[in-house]
């Protein structure tokens, strides 16, 4: 597969909630690394970060409307949202979008890092981790 | 030289010598005539496309509170006509920002950036950053929305 074809496919097991797919794209090395720099290593402990983050925004969803490809590296525009589940500020429904980008490595047709791009604000303000 | 490596080459030398060390009037030797901001949320100039004058406007007004700012490459790959940069982008908050005042405080900020070419000139870009992250940091030091 075409590095851009395995970028896209572990968005579609993104958006299919498939952990056990995407654990199944991922090196053994993978590193998930977050738009606060945050680090993620090792397919294990990242097949259990996707579960915990679906159970926190079980609808969440990426549409990709750009992807570019430079040898193994993939470069994906697009928007992502969901709903977070979790306990919400009074009046607010938990829903959230926003504008976003991915920076996929891939070799040996496995993503060996998955980079977001992404502005959080929304998502953290529900969290009650960042006041308005 | 590859025509990839070619852009890749000018679009560092543009973001080192215009945006990080303030060379604005450089812009001309790396710019379309015409340069069209296709996606930037949360910057004044988003969706606009903007002559040479312009976008030197635009780069005078936004390194003005942040003189020492510095973007450090991470990645860099071309793709046709489009070259990406993912990049980490740190600065000393020393100019008044409306609302912000300066607190000569460093901030941090990372983004990815599509630059798109015709020939060897820069066209426009499509960007995502964490800007309202930058905001989020002014506020814990101004003291604004805590």
């Amino acid at each position: 597969m075409r590095p851009a074809e395995v970028a896209a496919e572990f968005v579609a097991r993104i958006n299919a909630h498939d952990v056990a797919g995407l654990s199944e794209l991922m090196t053994d090395d993978h590193a998930f690394v977050d738009a606060l720099d945050n680090r993620g290593v090792g397919r294990k402990a990242m097949r259990v970060g996707w579960q915990q983050y679906l159970a926190l925004v079980p609808d969440y969803w990426i549409k990709v409307d750009t992807i570019l490809q430079d040898g193994g590296n993939v470069a994906l525009f697009g928007r992502a949202g969901g709903t977070y589940a979790g306990v919400i500020p009074e009046g607010q429904s938990g829903r959230w979008e926003v504008p976003a980008a991915w920076l996929a490595k891939v070799r040996d047709d496995r993503v060996a890092m998955w980079r977001v791009y992404a502005d959080n604000l929304p998502m953290r303000r529900l969290m009650g981790v960042e006041r308005k | 030289m590859s025509n990839g490596n070619r852009k890749k080459g000018i679009l560092t030398e543009f973001i080192r010598e215009v945006w990080s060390e303030g060379n604005i009037d450089c812009s001309s030797r790396y710019l379309a005539p015409r340069y069209t901001i296709h996606h930037d949320p949360g910057d004044p100039w988003d969706k606009k496309e903007l002559d040479l004058e312009g976008y030197k406007e635009r780069v005078r007004l936004s390194r003005a509170p942040f003189p020492d700012q510095c973007f450090e490459v991470q990645e860099l790959f071309a793709d046709g006509n489009a070259v990406v940069v993912t990049w980490f982008w740190t600065a000393t908050h020393v100019g008044d920002i409306p609302g912000f005042p300066a607190s000569g405080k460093q901030i941090k900020m990372s983004g990815a950036t599509v630059y798109y070419f015709e020939g060897n000139r820069i066209t426009g870009h499509w960007q995502i950053t964490d800007r309202l992250g930058v905001f989020q940091q002014l506020s814990k030091l101004s003291g604004v929305g805590t």
